[in-house]
């Protein structure tokens, strides 16, 4: 892992975010129409002839698109994933190879499922560590109680983010098989950790 | 610098841009996950890490999992304070 998590982190919603506001109603949606429109007319070549001019018009359009739509998953969602940008960009970039279908396929599910497992894992255990609180007789005993759980926080967590490094594997290297086998392995490896812990 | 570095380059700078266009729009601090991932980019082009720890830099996934302690260790101590000593 990298040491720049601190500056990296994923941009988790508060807890008290606001009621989610209808599309049409944010200035996203209009600021991202106007760069989808304009992108549009420069690349129909209304704006001039040049190839260039028509591609950057084309990528405009695109990347309003995609920032538009994983804004709004995110605010709908309340998810932490910014992943989802790694379904976009790499499964329009692997349009042109063969089986890009089934590739894009495999990312979107690997994510969803291992954004579902951190969801899940955090939501258990933070009512896990109240109740090791409430059943504690003692401080000593609760303490002793949280350290051996935070040693299996501690594993879910690395499992995790092996996870999300096999996905981000998978999506830079999509023609070597081992990185598809190694994300498998990955969520293999959710799976009976979350059985181990009792995670249903 | 091999043809695979090349292109895994161009998948991390894709991967910024589309980052840097999401979180201009959802108002997010910009900055500093913007020079992170040129970093990351930067540190991968220097052959420094390899392709998947860019990518999980750039996208922040590497500090996806923050477990929040803090909640139960404030209620142990609530629910077990320490003894006050009576001044003499």
């Amino acid at each position: 892992m990298s040491d720049d998590s601190a500056t990296t982190a994923p941009l988790n919603l508060p807890s008290t975010a606001p009621p989610v506001k209808r599309g049409t109603s944010t200035t996203e949606f209009y600021s991202a129409w106007f760069v989808k429109i304009l992108g549009a007319v420069m690349a129909s070549g209304l704006l001039g002839n040049g190839e260039a001019s028509r591609i950057v018009g084309g990528l405009m359009a695109l990347m309003a698109q995609l920032g538009y739509t994983a804004s709004r998953t995110l605010v709908k969602s309340a998810a932490p994933a910014l992943a989802m940008i790694l379904v976009l960009v790499f499964g329009a970039s692997s349009m042109t190879g063969c089986g890009a279908s089934q590739q894009q396929t495999t990312l979107t599910a690997a994510l969803a499922t291992t954004d579902a497992a951190r969801a899940a894992f955090l939501a258990y255990d933070a009512k896990h560590q109240a109740d090791i609180v409430a059943a504690a007789k003692t401080k000593d005993d609760g303490a002793a109680a949280l350290a051996v759980w935070r040693k299996e926080q501690d594993m879910a967590r690395i499992i995790i983010d092996s996870a999300y490094r096999a996905i981000a594997a998978y999506s830079v290297l999509k023609d070597d098989p081992t990185s598809l086998q190694n994300l498998n392995s990955a969520l293999g490896m959710i799976v009976s950790e979350f059985a181990a812990i009792g995670i249903k | 610098m091999t043809t695979a570095t090349i292109d895994s380059i161009a998948a991390g700078l894709a991967a910024l841009l589309a980052m840097t266009g999401a979180t201009t729009l959802i108002g997010a601090p910009l900055t500093a996950a913007l020079i992170a991932g040129l970093k990351a980019i930067a540190d991968h082009a220097a052959g420094k890490t390899d392709a998947p720890t860019m990518m999980v830099s750039i996208t922040g996934l590497d500090g996806a999992v923050t477990a929040d302690n803090t909640a139960a260790d404030t209620a142990l101590d609530a629910k077990f304070p320490a003894p006050t000593t009576k001044a003499p």
